[in-house]
């Protein structure tokens, strides 16, 4: 059952059935208690009287006990006249031990109360359509048994009208509770409903919304502020992905405006061999950097899923830093550059080398290609913890201190005017700390304008 | 006609500037907001072509602060976004006309006139004063249905004195309106023009277009 109010009802109906149960039948059994027991202790009074008077030889009947005494008595005994008649409510019946009837009351006429050999000292019986109510009085002197029986017709109907009347209260609290029950958990759940309506009018184009908590009981209050926690994150997300997207629309449509700008150019009129050798020229610098832009901004994006698709083994850092320095050294050594390197502990980490090898291209690209003239980049490799803490500092132009928290961002760049010199995408470090991210390590970048910009990588030891 | 373009694509600026010169339009270059922003601000421009997405100051804000000063030189927005949004945007904050990256020289080219145009109030392409026709889009002049060569920058005179018809244009609106921040003011380069434009377009006619008022300027009209 998926229903939190059809289980409501049906586990609090459950409950209110046994307490009403339980409370009927303690109610019941009080009434009748409360009905036969006047009655029983008057016909235990009724039974001694008979006991008595027989004792006292006022029967006008006569029968022998086992001593052979005689006795005898008669009906014209004042205290037995409520017997006689044929309409009378008593009866009573005299039987041996046996069960043999000794003696009955003219209210019996030809009928006999019932006797059996395991009798019970007091019984409800039908007799002719009427129910009474039957005392076994044994008087084990005498040695017999004095049957005494009342008609409880009256006191059954009220019984009778008792119950009825609790079944039908039962039944009236059940069915009025049911409709209670659903009311009130309709109500209860009212404000699920109210927050689903809001949660709903919320599309991707007001993700900034938040649902108020104004009128939302407490214990929601909890559901919706957490259900407005995940709205800011996923604002944030559809955010940074909307502007990411306008951003590679930006940085791919300038250069390919460009591109067709000196095509328009070149034909627009008859120009020298020359004009147009230059136009094609400039093209075909403009569509390099574009396919190396594209590459870079593909592998950005496949980033985000690569993770499955990484192999980890163990790589030596040492190995790693050198193959990446290798790649610049021809670079470097255009600009005068010296690169040193300090390996202070041996460290081998859990990676995927060729993802992990694009993070030291980058860093040491950046650090040629924003260095000084002549300038030094210094490498170390060291441990820390459980860390190996590579640091790559370089003599370079620096990074503003207020540049340095957007440094990662997608195409961030310090000076755009500076970046168009050095053919920079601000690609580069947001790949840097993607992938150290996905080899659970963490990127710090500290630096000085004008004197350094030093890169650290913290990457888990293997 | 004297534009303006603000392009931080340095590459782009300077071929539109170049292009757009071709065509006899004086072209200056910013490269950036807060010139851009100072430029327009400083000098009358025809056009003003802004590229949205600039350093220091965005297109937008440039465009804002030009209306808020009461600057209505037209504005042709170019812009690497193609959100609608962005371009309601635009236009709602007084831009006259709107370019999406990349595009052509001929749809620049083609929007600049218009837009132009539309500033100058002239329904169609061609100028008509007595018997003189100007065609604003080939850029060809005739009067009394012979064509008449002119240089690029005789036709940009004309051109300024004709969408001008009837009003008198001094010496400053001139070397403003037709040459770009690079020139020589001090020069007497205008009435050198002038004296060039009417041996072409008066000389040979008894009905003289082109006025000169003594000590102040220059003026096209129809009646003596």
């Amino acid at each position: 059952m998926r229903s939190i109010k059809a289980k409501l009802i049906v586990l609090y109906s459950l409950v209110m059935i046994a307490v009403l149960s339980v409370l009927s039948i303690i109610l019941f059994l009080s009434l009748r208690n409360i009905v036969y027991k006047p009655i029983d202790s008057s016909l235990l009074k009724r039974a001694k009287s008979i006991d008595s008077m027989i004792k006292n030889n006022s029967f006008r009947f006569s029968f022998s006990d086992i001593n052979g005494n005689k006795y005898s008595f008669s009906f014209s005994d004042n205290r037995l006249w409520v017997y006689s008649s044929r309409y009378s409510k008593y009866f009573f019946q005299i039987r041996s031990l046996q069960g043999e009837t000794l003696e009955k009351s003219l209210s019996l006429g030809k009928m006999s109360l019932p006797f059996s050999k395991n009798f019970k000292r007091f019984e409800n019986i039908n007799f002719k359509g009427k129910t009474l109510r039957l005392l076994n009085y044994v008087d084990p002197y005498d040695r017999m048994i004095i049957q005494i029986a009342y008609d409880t017709n009256r006191e059954a109907k009220i019984l009778n009208n008792f119950t009825l009347l609790l079944f039908a209260s039962i039944a009236l609290i059940m069915i009025a509770s049911a409709v209670g029950g659903f009311v009130v958990s309709n109500r209860a759940l009212k404000p699920i409903n109210d927050i689903s309506l809001k949660i709903n009018r919320i599309s991707n184009e007001n993700l900034n919304e938040s649902i108020s908590v104004d009128g939302v009981p407490y214990e929601l209050e909890v559901l919706v502020s957490s259900f407005n926690d995940m709205l800011k994150r996923l604002d944030k997300a559809f955010k940074q992905q909307k502007r990411f997207i306008s951003d590679i629309s930006h940085e791919l449509k300038t250069p390919l405006s460009v591109i067709l700008m000196q095509a328009d150019m070149a034909l627009k009129k008859e120009r020298s061999s020359d004009e147009y050798k230059r136009a094609i020229e400039s093209i075909k610098e403009k569509t390099d950097m574009m396919s190396k832009l594209i590459e870079k901004m593909l592998l950005l994006a496949s980033l985000e899923s690569k993770y499955n698709k990484m192999s980890f083994s163990e790589v030596s850092l040492e190995d790693l830093i050198k193959e990446a320095i290798a790649l610049f050294a021809h670079k470097a050594d255009k600009r005068g550059i010296t690169i040193n390197i300090d390996i202070k502990d041996r460290c081998s980490v859990k990676a995927d080398r060729i993802t992990l090898l694009e993070v030291f291209s980058n860093i040491f690209d950046n650090a040629v290609k924003y260095n000084k003239e002549n300038g030094r980049i210094d490498v170390s490799v060291k441990k820390a913890d459980r860390f190996a803490v590579v640091e790559v500092r370089d003599t370079g132009i620096g990074i503003p201190k207020d540049s340095l928290s957007k440094i990662t961002e997608e195409f961030f760049r310090v000076d755009e005017s500076r970046s168009k010199k050095t053919s920079g995408f601000g690609l580069g470090l947001s790949i840097v700390k993607r992938i150290v991210e996905l080899h659970n390590g963490k990127l710090e970048i500290d630096s000085e304008e004008g004197k350094y910009t030093s890169v650290k990588i913290f990457l888990p030891i293997a | 006609m004297r534009l303006l373009v603000v392009e931080d694509e340095k590459t782009l600026a300077d071929l539109i500037k170049e292009g757009l010169e071709e065509e006899g339009f004086s072209v200056d270059v910013a490269y950036d907001g807060q010139e851009g922003l100072f430029m327009a601000q400083n000098e009358p421009f025809d056009l003003v072509v802004l590229d949205i997405m600039l350093p220091e100051i965005d297109g937008m804000e440039i465009l804002k602060s030009m209306r808020n000063n009461k600057i209505t030189t037209p504005v042709l927005m170019l812009t690497a976004k193609s959100d609608v949004e962005d371009k309601v945007s635009a236009l709602n904050i007084g831009a006259d006309d709107y370019l999406t990256k990349p595009f052509s020289f001929e749809e620049l080219l083609a929007r600049i006139k218009a837009v132009l145009r539309r500033n100058f109030k002239e329904a169609s392409n061609i100028i008509r004063i007595a018997d003189l026709k100007l065609d604003l889009s080939t850029r060809e002049v005739e009067r009394a249905g012979k064509k008449i060569d002119l240089t690029a920058r005789e036709y940009a005179l004309l051109e300024y004195l004709a969408l001008n018809k009837n009003r008198l244009l001094t010496r400053t609106d001139i070397t403003e309106h037709i040459y770009n921040y690079e020139f020589d003011f001090d020069s007497n380069v205008v009435d050198v023009t002038v004296t060039r434009l009417r041996k072409k377009i008066d000389k040979d006619f008894k009905k003289k277009l082109i006025h000169t008022v003594r000590g102040v300027g220059y003026m096209i009209k129809e009646e003596e």
